[in-house]
């Protein structure tokens, strides 16, 4: 009786005009805790988005964050000056709540149990995170570096020769930012750059 | 009339003769420093975003005419192809340069000023050597490339170099190339003489100067390694410096010897300037871009020489 009472109960809970409560105090209640709600959320993604929240971790601060202070993203010409997030988390609300919600169950566990807690350790998983992040640019259509930069607005006659005829080609051959734009933030695995080196044909 | 006839007369030998005086076309290059990109350098993608055009057969200009200073510059400041620059190196030189020829010789003519520098680049015995670099179609490397295709990871001072003292050599006169050059696997003899006959070469020749003077000149070839002849066919004169530039090499047309090519009218080569300034040795040279390069008029030559 009592299982078949609770359907009842919430319904009657949702759909009785309530006789205490005025329509329009349950209301300015219901925006006010939405709102409340909306700020909490995004002061927690702000914040979880700050570069202070991923200098916190050693391994960051230490041996990942360094090599992109060498980085063309650090210091150029523009003064343009991503961080971590700009390019991590994306920047469509629910794209953005998955990386949240991604890295809360894979990449705090991974960093309590010190899965990259050492260079060496960084180094042989280097390949491994770097795809996964490449994959996920490559079906977004790089949607974190079109939210800067955009190809509409580049103006081919201060830019180098050689940028505007790749351009021309890779968007010709269905390319998308990171397929040609791989290592400019981080160094590429040496795995990869070995076998690449291993690939190429230099006798053509 | 006959006034009239005559004076057009007069005019028209004086345009003509006011043409055959015309001095031969100056193009202003930018020589520029290479730091480490060897040949081997340029085929990997993650390292050389024109690596596919390379294999493309796109040439360096098609793609970096103009950027020669931002290249140079980077290169004296800390690019990673040039693990150690020397300090207070100009990234840059800037050069004019001239052709023309007659019915016996081609004529070269450069005009640059050898950057400031208080202290030598370098320990070679001459202050400058003035180097030119010339290929013919037979070698399909030699417009792509350049000077490049005779630059590996393996030669003194690259990022491969294994002390083997190796010299400027062609990828064809390996029998295996890799990301660290071609070594020592070097082809037989026989394959080495039928590239020589074929043409499949990079022919250099070379000015010494000190104090801005003519002080020798050498010729040779590349192919499997830096040869040079016992007698050289080219030879300099004149003076270098911005001021006073006269500076003139001088190579015969016709082909004598081994390594040489006959210079011929209408034929489009490619040519390549490169500049060792203050004592600089090995790779810490000035160089310039593969030019395409033709004797006489028509086609679309980056340097034309002018008949005489």
């Amino acid at each position: 009786m009592g299982k078949k009472g609770q359907p009842g109960r919430i319904r009657r809970f949702f759909a009785t005009p309530s006789a205490r409560w005025g329509t329009g105090a349950l209301l300015a209640t219901g925006v006010l805790v939405g709102a409340l709600g909306w700020a909490g959320f995004t002061t927690f993604v702000d914040a979880s988005s700050d570069p202070r929240m991923c200098h916190s971790c050693h391994e960051m601060r230490e041996f990942i964050f360094p090599e992109y202070e060498e980085s063309v993203h650090w210091t150029s010409r523009s003064g343009v000056r991503p961080m971590c997030a700009d390019c991590h988390v994306p920047h469509g609300f629910f794209a953005k709540l998955g990386t949240k919600i991604r890295a809360t169950a894979i990449e705090i566990p991974a960093h309590l149990m010190g899965n990259i807690d050492t260079p060496e350790k960084f180094e042989a998983k280097r390949e491994e995170l770097a795809k996964r992040v490449w994959a996920r640019m490559e079906k977004d259509d790089s949607a974190v570096c079109r939210h800067c930069h955009d190809v509409s607005a580049m103006d081919t006659k201060v830019q180098a020769m050689s940028a505007v005829s790749e351009h021309e080609a890779g968007f010709a051959e269905g390319k998308t930012c990171i397929d040609c734009h791989k290592g400019i933030a981080h160094k590429l695995p040496e795995s990869m750059l070995k076998q690449e080196e291993e690939d190429v044909d230099f006798d053509f | 009339m006959n006034k009239t006839i005559a004076a057009r007369g007069i005019a028209l030998i004086a345009v003509g003769l006011a043409a055959m005086a015309t001095p031969a076309v100056a193009e202003e290059i930018t020589l520029f420093q290479p730091g480490q990109s060897a040949w081997e350098w340029l085929l990997v993608p993650s390292k050389h975003d024109g690596a596919k055009r390379i294999r493309e057969g796109k040439t360096c200009m098609s793609c970096h005419a103009g950027e020669q200073a931002a290249i140079g510059n980077s290169m004296v400041s800390g690019n990673a192809l040039e693990p150690s620059p020397i300090a207070g190196m100009a990234g840059t030189v800037p050069m004019t340069l001239s052709a023309s020829y007659d019915d016996t010789n081609l004529y070269l003519s450069a005009c640059w000023q050898q950057p400031d520098s208080t202290t030598p680049w370098g320990d070679e015995a001459d202050e400058q050597h003035l180097t030119f670099m010339l290929g013919s179609s037979e070698l399909s490397l030699a417009p792509i490339a350049g000077c490049w295709a005779s630059c590996h990871n393996d030669l003194p001072g690259m990022p491969n170099d294994a002390g083997q003292q190796l010299t400027k050599y062609l990828p064809g006169s390996r029998t295996k190339l890799t990301a660290t050059g071609g070594g020592t696997n070097i082809k037989p003899a026989d394959e080495l003489q039928a590239q020589l006959a074929e043409g499949k070469y990079l022919e250099y020749w070379q000015l010494l100067l000190n104090d801005d003077q003519v002080t020798g000149a050498s010729d040779g070839y590349f192919l499997d390694h830096r040869a040079a002849n016992a007698d050289s066919a080219v030879s300099g004169n004149g003076q270098a410096g911005a001021g006073a530039c006269s500076l003139q090499l001088v190579r015969p047309l016709a082909a004598t010897g081994t390594g040489r090519h006959a210079l011929q009218e209408g034929v489009e080569y490619t040519l390549a300037v490169a500049l060792h300034a203050n004592h600089a040795s090995g790779r810490h040279h000035y160089t310039s871009f593969p030019m395409r390069f033709r004797l006489g008029a028509g086609g679309d030559a980056e340097l034309t020489a002018q008949r005489k």
